[in-house]
């Protein structure tokens, strides 16, 4: 790797020759290794999930006909359709998104561009702490606060769609907030300096240069925001309702993907068992239609 | 330019008071002691597979095969403490959980005029109780097999209703393996609502036999059914009776306490007794607004 820094570094002032020693190639040769043992080790454990659940969800979904699956509105011990848990999670995390994408972006524009300093040192701390609180922690925060102030205010049961979008919008603003601000930082300051030069307000800068900017890095914080928010499972479970319904309003209960699997594991066997795994075949192809998505945006937006 | 931010704030002004207005009943704010007859029932049950939902499902005349009848529309709780918690946070939920489990904060109802509580369940006369079982397969060790005797002896039988439930054996002799030198480990795999009991017996037994180690996980009834016929523990819990086919592929079965389910309301709500039809049609979601039962 070393004479490859020759070309760069040889304009400026000429470095002593690398001396090759059958040592140092030992020794690059061993981290060579563990950095490939350490790649391999992440690739195997991806490569080992996906086998695990095609081969026990996808014969099931055949067995049982993938579109009496997929769009069955019935999900008891003996009928599994997952039409509702589909439209329950796609409504939840919408629900999330649209609520706490644009609180953690505005939040990240005032934390890189309005923030007085002081404030700062205490806000960024915050964010990374809310990052770090464990997910039981915020069901259990929003099972005794959200829950009981829906119930007053709305009526209902209070365990509700609503407080899962509330609880999730929550959940997904240190990844929102951490990513978009790291985003707008990393857009060359000339950009806004050029936008005040030629007579831009401070505001109109940021809003109209600095953050079109940051676009891309704003939108891979939104994908890992929806990601974390379709994902979230022991949080929700504990104030969504969990009927396994059609959703039927932002007061009635809901059932998600991932609480479906959650709330029968213990107790499922034979197909009641493979038809859990089976939804988690369904989580999985949706995570990697949206990484999907995230990339093919990103590759337009390098292009 | 001040626009954008104004344009943004009224986005997110619209979408609070969009979720303000999203509500659809008419129903009064839960504070306290005046009740709305006119709410809606907020039906409370535990998970499909529970142990406690199968034998209240079953002990009601909800079960139908392998489904029960528990309206799909109730919120489903994961576990005793969710359901209890629910419920005494909620003036307009019915629920249902273990006579063991009942606090202040709870107010069981009566079954066809039956309070219920242990002389009553011990008595026969309330209806909606169950069995404690422990489960052994084929192959118990010696240290098992000794536990097993523990437990129904009656020093076992005594932590049962030190635990707030009901023994199956009233007779029960007194637990002779004292003076054995025992060493070895058990493990104790089932239900969330049996967990309690053996959990405080093991205890107990391990201050007799320090050598001997005592593994109680709570996994669920069905769990536990399981890893008995796989032999993966040595003893099972279920909170119902096994099926036929259950029960031809363990070696046997047996009461180790009893147990009633009382359907529980918040302690301000009216309701005082329900027959047990009237019971079964509310938790098949047959009445929508409390005014249909308390009227």
């Amino acid at each position: 790797m070393e004479h490859m820094n020759e070309g760069a570094a040889g304009k400026t002032k000429r470095r002593p020759p690398v001396r090759k020693t059958a040592r140092t190639d030992w020794k690059e040769k061993i981290m060579h290794g563990i950095f490939f043992m350490a790649a391999f080790t992440s690739i195997l454990s991806l490569l080992l999930i996906v086998i695990f659940i095609f081969t026990n969800g996808l014969p099931m979904m055949f067995e049982y006909g993938l579109t009496d699956f997929v769009f069955g509105t019935t999900w008891n011990r003996t009928t599994f359709g997952l039409l509702p848990m589909i439209t329950g999670s796609i409504l939840v995390t919408l629900g999330a998104v649209g609520l706490g994408v644009p609180i953690g972006v505005m939040t990240a524009v005032f934390l890189a561009e309005f923030c007085p300093k002081r404030l700062y040192a205490f806000l960024k701390p915050a964010v990374n702490l809310m990052a770090g609180i464990p997910s039981i922690v915020y069901g259990f925060f929003a099972l005794r606060i959200i829950v009981p102030q829906i119930r007053g205010i709305f009526g209902g049961p209070g365990n509700s769609m609503l407080a899962a979008i509330l609880l999730l919008a929550i959940m997904i603003l240190p990844t929102v907030i951490s990513l978009s601000e790291a985003a707008i930082r990393s857009v060359p300051r000339s950009y806004f300096s050029g936008s005040m030069a030629l007579g831009a307000s401070h505001e109109r800068s940021i809003f109209s240069v600095v953050v079109p900017a940051a676009k891309s890095g704003i939108f891979s914080s939104i994908v890992l925001g929806v990601g974390r928010a379709i994902g979230e499972t022991m949080a929700v479970v504990m104030v969504a309702g969990n009927q396994p319904l059609m959703p039927r309003g932002l007061t009635e209960g809901v059932r998600t993907l991932t609480t479906n699997i959650v709330m029968e594991m213990a107790y499922a066997s034979g197909q009641h068992r493979d038809a859990l795994v089976a939804t988690g075949v369904v989580l999985f192809v949706f995570i990697m239609i949206i990484n999907t998505t995230f990339l093919i945006m990103k590759t337009r937006e390098a292009k | 330019m001040k626009k954008h931010i104004k344009l943004l704030s009224i986005v997110g002004l619209a979408a609070t008071t969009l979720a303000a207005c999203a509500d659809t009943g008419s129903e009064g704010a839960s504070n306290g002691g005046d009740f709305d007859n006119s709410t809606n029932l907020h039906l409370v049950t535990r998970e499909v597979g529970s142990g406690t939902r199968d034998a209240f499902a079953e002990l009601t005349g909800l079960d139908d095969g392998d489904n029960d009848l528990i309206s799909a529309e109730a919120t489903a709780q994961q576990g005793t403490n969710a359901v209890n918690s629910t419920v005494a946070d909620d003036l307009y939920a019915i629920g249902y959980t273990s006579v063991g489990t009942l606090t202040d904060s709870l107010k069981a109802i009566q079954i066809d005029g039956v309070d219920a509580n242990e002389e009553n369940i011990l008595a026969g006369d309330y209806d909606i109780a169950r069995n404690f079982n422990v489960i052994i397969g084929e192959d118990l060790d010696d240290v098992a097999a000794d536990f097993w005797e523990f437990m129904f002896s009656a020093e076992g039988q005594a932590i049962v209703n030190e635990v707030g439930y009901i023994p199956s054996d009233t007779d029960a002799p007194a637990y002779e393996g004292s003076d054995l030198d025992l060493s070895g480990s058990i493990v104790v795999n089932g239900s969330t609502s049996v967990y309690p009991v053996v959990g405080a017996m093991a205890e107990a037994y391990q201050e007799i036999h320090p050598d001997v180690q005592i593994a109680v996980h709570s996994t669920g009834s069905g769990a536990g059914v399981t890893s008995v016929i796989e032999g993966t523990s040595d003893i099972g819990m279920a909170s119902r009776d096994l099926d036929d086919d259950e029960t031809s592929q363990v070696t046997e079965v047996r009461a180790v306490a009893h147990d009633g389910i009382a359907v529980v309301v918040h302690p301000d709500n009216p309701l005082e007794s329900l027959s047990m039809d009237q019971v079964a049609d509310i938790f098949r979601g047959d009445f929508s607004t409390w005014a249909e039962i308390l009227d």
